[in-house]
């Protein structure tokens, strides 16, 4: 790996505006957050919701415009970026033109760069681009719209999306044929929290205040021909731990992740307290001053983890290799 | 600071009655409450306020207008300004509607910082926390319990212009396909689940491949197996793929590709039903004129949850369906909740956990002896990759089946036991 080449951002989740000034000094570089105005509550509800944090009572949304204003306001003077985040798997299609109401407010302040799940509704944004020539959105591909292969990079390519965010469920040899196919796309990785069972695009679970993930149904699993002598003792993620990366971890992965191509690094902490999310951001800023100053990807992990983690690690990783690997 | 989805207000202007300013309300008490407006917004011209209650239990708002306050400002920072308004005691809608927020707000806070999962939802839906230790029974005996009662016999009218299509998509569906004359098989799919033969007048094509899983898909030999017969048995086929990962991408396409020889070779017409994009967008070059090309139910997103009829109701805007269709297809009982690219089942083999991140290297089809079992009263099956619900009004209430195919347009019912 090139040591020169262009460092990896930091994109961190917010949930209400106070917390950008402590996200950005931190060090994040760039910004998402949710955008669900009271009048697409009234209309629809969490039950078409805009983006998959479907609840009520917590701080994980901007809801009202003058909390745009003020946010923009906030951007003008401390030059980090901000996307809004439209996730939502599929919106029905009487609902297309509310979303695009939305986006025409909040590019009329300033807010013109959008994370999108939906293929129909991209398809749909296409061709209402091409009739509304004033209509100029920045487009960047959600990891939960299911995006896998090469192919569907060119699609993004024709589409005129700037940014591609892999889905959780991706391996980093993987990532990094897609990238050298289509090298003209920006790329980000999830890197910190919420690593999920199931695959974000085929994931139909309810995401309510009032009922867990789907995931977290209980379950028993049965093995048909198991017999005593076969049961196996596996090495488990360390469940009492509680510092960074414990629901996900993939800093290990950076020096692979920038390697295959990985210029943006998404920390997901919507819903999570200001406190945890800066100490994120500054583990990962940390861990990319290592990465910066390391020659080798052995070196990295090292000083990294003596760094980060003194005391052991989640051992919950984003990307698999990295568990095997140290044993 | 309370979210702004339980409590949300606006400034009305006093000059045009028209909406000023939608406000964020940063703190709230029975006789006052303060909120924020960007720093150039003047509040002078404010005549009205109005304040949108969220009542859990009607899943809606209560709207409060408040027309009798004092209003001042407390704060003037960097960015924004913040007011306080004291409502006068005159506005007893006000006060009851604090109240009440505040006790569902309580309460919840309460339930998600102490309770466990099962007990806040139990506290706020109709969820039985007491049937959450009572799991299912594998997955056939399940389908058997959940289709023993239900009355095929309510509606009896014979769904015309649809025909009927049995799912094969696993090795040993296969085998037993491959054994018998298809009405033979047909005959022992219905018994198999206890389901009347008559249930679906016509049966005409079986679908094979797999939605979910690029490992459950037939090997070439076998598949041109299946081919053969069906043609020789007049049977009309649809042939599934599922998502499509970057390192499987080139053996599908081969695979894909000695599929359509075969089909040219043979003189059949192949009807594809394909689950990732960027697949679709290669089928849809020209060369590959014997398949025609189908989006499958990955393609057709839409929220499928068995859990929901526990929630509170909103009958104004709670319109999910569970039940998958496919370009041509409805797919019953059985419904997708959700699918690991990564398999489950293989993760819980290899490494004793679910959420391991790393693909499916050699394949044994585990899946097919061991699975994921859940409370019994979800109606949720593990099974390969994905978690499936059952929807058995489809196959009771023929004419709402009938409804919804012609609704999408759909010829084939897949019946997907």
């Amino acid at each position: 790996m090139n040591k020169s080449d262009r460092k990896m951002k930091i994109v961190a989740g917010m949930g209400t505006i106070d917390d950008y000034p402590a996200f950005v000094a931190a060090g994040a570089d760039e910004i998402f957050v949710g955008y669900v105005p009271f009048w697409w509550m009234q209309k629809y509800g969490t039950r078409i919701p805009l983006n998959r944090r479907e609840v009520l009572y917590y701080n994980v949304q901007i809801g009202s415009y003058s909390e745009l204003m003020i946010l923009q306001t906030m951007v003008e003077v401390y030059k980090i970026p901000v996307t809004i985040t439209l996730n939502y798997l599929s919106y029905p299609k009487e609902s297309y033109q509310d979303i695009i109401l939305l986006m025409q407010e909040c590019m009329q302040i300033g807010f013109y760069r959008y994370i999108i799940a939906d293929p129909d509704f991209l398809a749909f944004l296409n061709v209402y681009q091409k009739e509304h020539a004033e209509f100029v959105p920045q487009i960047v591909i959600s990891g939960e719209y299911g995006e896998m292969n090469e192919a569907m990079m060119q699609i993004f390519v024709k589409q005129g999306a700037e940014r591609v965010i892999f889905p959780r469920q991706t391996c980093i040899d993987e990532i990094k044929e897609m990238i050298s196919g289509t090298p003209s796309l920006e790329y980000e990785a999830f890197v910190l929290n919420e690593k999920c069972h199931y695959t974000g695009a085929y994931c139909n679970s309810l995401h309510c205040d009032e009922l867990c993930h789907m995931c977290k149904i209980p379950y028993k699993f049965v093995e048909q021909h198991e017999s005593e002598e076969e049961r196996r003792v596996f090495e488990v993620i360390n469940q009492e731990f509680e510092g960074i990366g414990a629901s996900g971890c993939g800093l290990c992965a950076l020096w692979q992740l920038k390697d295959a191509g990985i210029s943006c690094l998404k920390v997901v902490s919507r819903g999570n307290s200001m406190e945890c999310t800066v100490d994120d951001i500054k583990a990962l800023r940390a861990a990319l001053n290592i990465l910066e100053t390391s020659d080798r990807e052995q070196e990295y992990c090292r000083r990294m983890k003596e760094k980060i983690f003194p005391q052991g690690c989640s051992r919950n990783c984003y990307y698999s290799f990295t568990a095997s690997e140290d044993g | 600071m309370i979210p702004y989805a339980i409590l949300a207000g606006k400034l009305i202007d006093k000059f045009t009655g028209a909406e000023a300013m939608d406000i964020r309300i940063l703190d709230l008490a029975p006789d006052h409450f303060t909120y924020r407006v960007p720093f150039s917004f003047d509040v002078n011209s404010v005549g009205k306020i109005i304040l949108f209650f969220f009542q859990y239990e009607q899943q809606e708002y209560c709207q409060v207008n408040l027309s009798d306050y004092e209003m001042n400002m407390l704060e003037s920072g960097r960015f924004y300004k913040i007011y306080r308004v004291d409502v006068k005691n005159s506005q007893e809608s006000y006060r009851q509607s604090v109240g009440k927020l505040s006790r569902e707000y309580m309460a919840y806070m309460e339930n998600k910082l102490y309770a466990t999962d099962v007990e806040l939802m139990s506290s706020m839906t109709s969820y039985p926390a007491d049937q959450e230790d009572l799991f299912a029974m594998e997955e056939k005996s399940q389908i058997r319990e959940w289709l023993r009662d239900a009355d095929f016999t309510s509606d009896h009218n014979v769904i015309q212009d649809i025909s009927c299509s049995i799912l094969i998509d696993n090795n040993a569906k296969i085998s037993e396909y491959l054994s018998v004359p298809f009405q033979e098989y047909s005959r022992l799919y219905w018994k198999e689940f206890g389901l009347k033969e008559d249930l679906f007048e016509k049966t005409e094509g079986i679908h094979i491949g797999n939605s979910f899983c690029i490992h459950l898909l037939p090997k070439e030999d076998i598949l041109y197996q299946m081919l053969e017969k069906a043609k020789k048995e007049k049977v009309k086929i649809t042939f599934l793929l599922p998502p499509v990962n970057q390192s499987q991408y080139g053996d599908i396409v081969e695979y894909l590709k000695k599929l359509y020889r075969f089909s040219v070779k043979k003189c059949m017409e192949l009807t594809v039903e394909v689950n990732d994009y960027g697949l679709l967008t290669l089928l849809e070059n020209d060369w590959w004129k014997n398949f025609h090309l189908s989006k499958g139910i990955f393609l057709h997103k839409h929220t499928k949850e068995s859990r929901n009829h526990y929630r509170k109701k909103n009958s104004r805007i709670d319109k999910m369906q569970n039940y998958d269709w496919s370009d041509h297809s409805l797919y019953l009982p059985l419904y997708q909740m959700n699918t690991g690219t990564f398999c489950p089942v293989c993760g819980m083999i290899d490494q004793g956990r679910r959420d391991i991140m790393q693909r499916v290297g050699q394949c044994h089809q585990e899946c097919m002896s061991s699975n994921f079992r859940y409370p019994a009263h979800l109606k949720m099956i593990g099974k390969y990759n994905s978690i499936f619900g059952v929807n058995r009004q489809l196959l009771c209430e023929r004419k709402m089946t009938e409804h919804i195919c012609k609704e999408y347009n759909l010829s084939w019912m897949v019946i997907n036991l």
